[in-house]
C-alpha cells in the first residue's frame, strides 16, 4: 500500500514552486526584452518562453483554483515527489538557458532554441508525472 | 367583399413590384462616382550573360524578359528587342550590357557585365583560379605566378551601395614621384597604408582591366570611428575579468555594435553606387573571393585619369541578436573613418 498526501497541499507546493521558477523567467525576459537586449528579434525570445513554461503552469494553477478548499481527497506521495522533483529540474535549466547567454559562444536566441533539445524530453516526462499525479487521486 | 379582394390583390402587386424592384440594382448616376484609373505597373525587366566571363573570341549568350515593357533596348549595339528573347555576342573587351525597359508605369533597367579573359594556351590548375583568402599570405603565392590570372576576380560594378565615399589625395596614392602612380605603386601604397592600420586580412579586385579595388576586413568601431578592443569581433563583447556588474551588464544590455568596411578603388571610371545595400556577409564574401595581389599584366600599367577612391561600408545593429544594417548617413565623416582606421594621419588627408 503507497503512501498518500493530500492533493491540495501538493498542488499547493507545486504552484509555488511553478509560479516562483516561472515568474522568475518571466521577469528576465521582461527586463531583456525592455533593454533591447534581443532587438527586433524579441518574438522569438516570448516564442521560446511561453510554450516553455506556459502549459504546465496553467495546469497547475488551473488545478489549484478548482479545488475545493475542504476537499480530503489524497494522491500518491512518490508520484507527488517525482513531480515536484521533475518540475524543479525543469525549472531550473531553463532559468539556466537565460543565465547561460552571457557565457554562451552561439547568439542567446540560438542557445534558447537549442535549449529545446534538452527541455523538450523533460517536458515530456514532467508531463508523464504530472498525469500519474492526478491520476493517482482518491477521494 | 369583391371591393375587398380587389385592394387586397392591388396591394399584393404593389408590394411585389416594390420589393421587386427594390432588390434591383439602380444606377443613379448622380451618386456613382467611377473609380479612378489604376496606376500603369511599372516594368520589370531581367538580363543575364552566360557565361560572364569569357575567352577573348568566344560568345556569350544574352537572355531576358520583360514585363509590361512598351519598348525594350540592348545597348551597346544590339537595338530594340521583344520581350523575351536571347541573344548571342562576341565581345572583344570586357563590357557592360544594359537593358532599358520604358512602359506607362515608367523607366527600369538590368545590366549584365561580361568580363573578357585572355585565351590561355594552358590552364593551370583549378585551385590557382580560386579566389585566395587572405590577403598577406597569399600575396605571395600569387606574385610568383603573374602570369595564370585570366580569371582574376572582378569587383562587382557597380559597386554596392556605400555609406560614404571619399576621394583620396592624389599624394597618398595616385602620384609618386611627382608622376601618375603605375597600378602597381597605386597597390603598393594601399598595401603600405593596410600594413600602417594593421588591416591584415584584404583582398584585391580588378575593376576592368584599368583599375582594381582593395577590400579590407570587417571592423568593429566606436562612436567616434576609432578601432573597439576586440576590433575583429563581431560578437557580443565579452567580460575580460568576471565580476557581478559586468555579468549582469552582459545578462541584459542590448550589445550594440558598429562596424565598418573600407574598400579602396583606384579606377578611371565615375563610380556610382547599386541599388542594394549589401549585408556584412556580403562584404565578407567579398574579402574572401578576393585574390591577394595585383595582376602581373596590370602592374606596369599607368592609367592617367585614374583616382582612388575610398568607399566606406558602415554597419550598426541594436542588439547582439540583430543583423547589421547598412548605415545609410553616418555621424561620421569618411575622413574619420580613414584616420581611424589608421590608413592615413588626419593631416595627410587634408587636400
Amino acid at each position: 500500500m503507497s503512501e498518500r498526501v493530500t492533493i491540495s497541499t501538493c498542488q499547493r507546493r507545486l504552484a509555488v514552486a511553478w509560479l516562483m521558477g516561472g515568474g522568475l523567467l518571466f521577469l528576465v525576459v521582461v527586463a531583456q526584452t525592455m533593454a533591447g537586449y534581443y532587438g527586433d528579434r524579441a518574438k522569438s525570445a516570448w516564442s521560446w518562453l511561453l510554450p516553455t513554461i506556459m502549459p504546465t503552469l496553467s495546469l497547475i494553477v488551473g488545478a489549484v483554483v478548482t479545488q475545493k478548499p475542504e476537499s480530503t481527497a489524497t494522491v500518491d506521495r512518490l508520484a507527488y515527489r517525482i513531480s515536484l522533483g521533475l518540475s524543479l529540474c525543469y525549472l531550473l535549466l531553463a532559468l539556466a538557458t537565460i543565465a547561460a547567454q552571457p557565457f554562451s559562444g552561439m547568439g542567446a536566441l540560438d542557445f534558447m532554441s537549442t535549449s529545446n533539445l534538452w527541455l523538450g524530453p523533460l517536458q515530456g516526462l514532467l508531463g508523464i508525472s504530472l498525469g500519474v499525479f492526478f491520476g493517482s487521486r482518491q477521494s | 367583399m369583391v371591393h375587398t379582394r380587389k385592394v387586397a390583390l392591388i396591394l399584393a402587386c404593389f408590394i411585389t413590384g416594390a420589393l421587386g424592384l427594390a432588390s434591383c440594382p439602380i444606377k443613379s448616376p448622380s451618386t456613382s462616382i467611377p473609380p479612378p484609373p489604376p496606376p500603369p505597373p511599372a516594368p520589370t525587366v531581367t538580363l543575364s550573360a552566360e557565361p560572364s566571363i569569357v575567352e577573348k573570341g568566344k560568345s556569350v549568350t544574352l537572355t531576358w524578359s520583360s514585363e509590361n515593357a512598351a519598348e525594350l533596348q540592348l545597348q551597346p549595339g544590339v537595338g530594340r528587342v521583344e520581350a523575351k528573347g536571347s541573344t548571342m555576342v562576341t565581345p572583344m573587351d570586357s563590357i557592360t550590357y544594359t537593358l532599358t525597359a520604358n512602359g506607362p508605369g515608367g523607366e527600369q533597367n538590368a545590366t549584365a557585365r561580361i568580363t573578357i579573359t585572355r585565351p590561355s594556351t594552358s590552364r593551370g590548375p583549378a585551385s590557382e583560379l580560386e579566389p585566395p583568402k587572405k590577403g598577406k599570405k597569399l600575396a605571395k603565392k600569387n606574385g610568383s605566378s603573374p602570369a595564370k590570372n585570366e580569371a582574376f576576380p572582378q569587383f562587382p560594378w557597380p559597386p554596392p551601395q556605400w555609406t560614404s565615399r571619399y576621394p583620396v589625395p592624389d599624394a597618398l596614392v595616385m602620384r609618386t614621384n611627382g608622376r601618375q602612380s603605375t597600378l602597381g605603386e597605386a597597390f603598393d601604397r594601399i598595401k603600405q597604408a593596410l600594413d600602417q592600420a594593421r588591416i591584415a586580412e584584404w583582398s584585391v579586385y580588378a575593376i576592368d582591366s584599368d583599375g582594381f579595388a582593395v577590400v579590407g576586413r570587417l571592423e568593429r568601431i566606436q562612436d567616434d570611428g576609432q578601432p573597439e578592443v576586440e576590433r575583429w569581433s563581431a560578437g557580443r563583447t565579452r567580460c575580460k575579468r568576471f565580476t557581478l556588474k559586468c555579468y549582469f551588464e552582459a545578462l541584459f544590455k542590448a550589445s550594440p555594435g558598429r562596424y565598418r568596411v573600407i574598400v579602396l578603388a583606384v579606377t578611371p571610371r565615375p563610380i556610382v553606387a547599386g541599388p542594394a545595400p549589401p549585408t556584412t556577409e556580403t562584404m565578407t564574401k567579398l574579402l574572401k573571393g578576393g585574390a591577394g595581389n595585383l595582376p602581373h599584366e596590370m602592374r606596369g600599367q599607368v592609367v592617367p585619369s585614374s583616382k582612388c577612391e575610398a568607399l566606406i561600408y558602415e554597419f550598426y545593429r541594436r542588439s547582439a541578436e540583430d543583423t547589421p544594417a547598412l548605415v545609410e548617413l553616418s555621424s561620421l565623416e569618411p575622413k574619420q573613418h580613414l584616420v581611424g582606421a589608421g590608413l592615413w594621419q588626419k593631416g595627410d588627408l587634408q587636400q
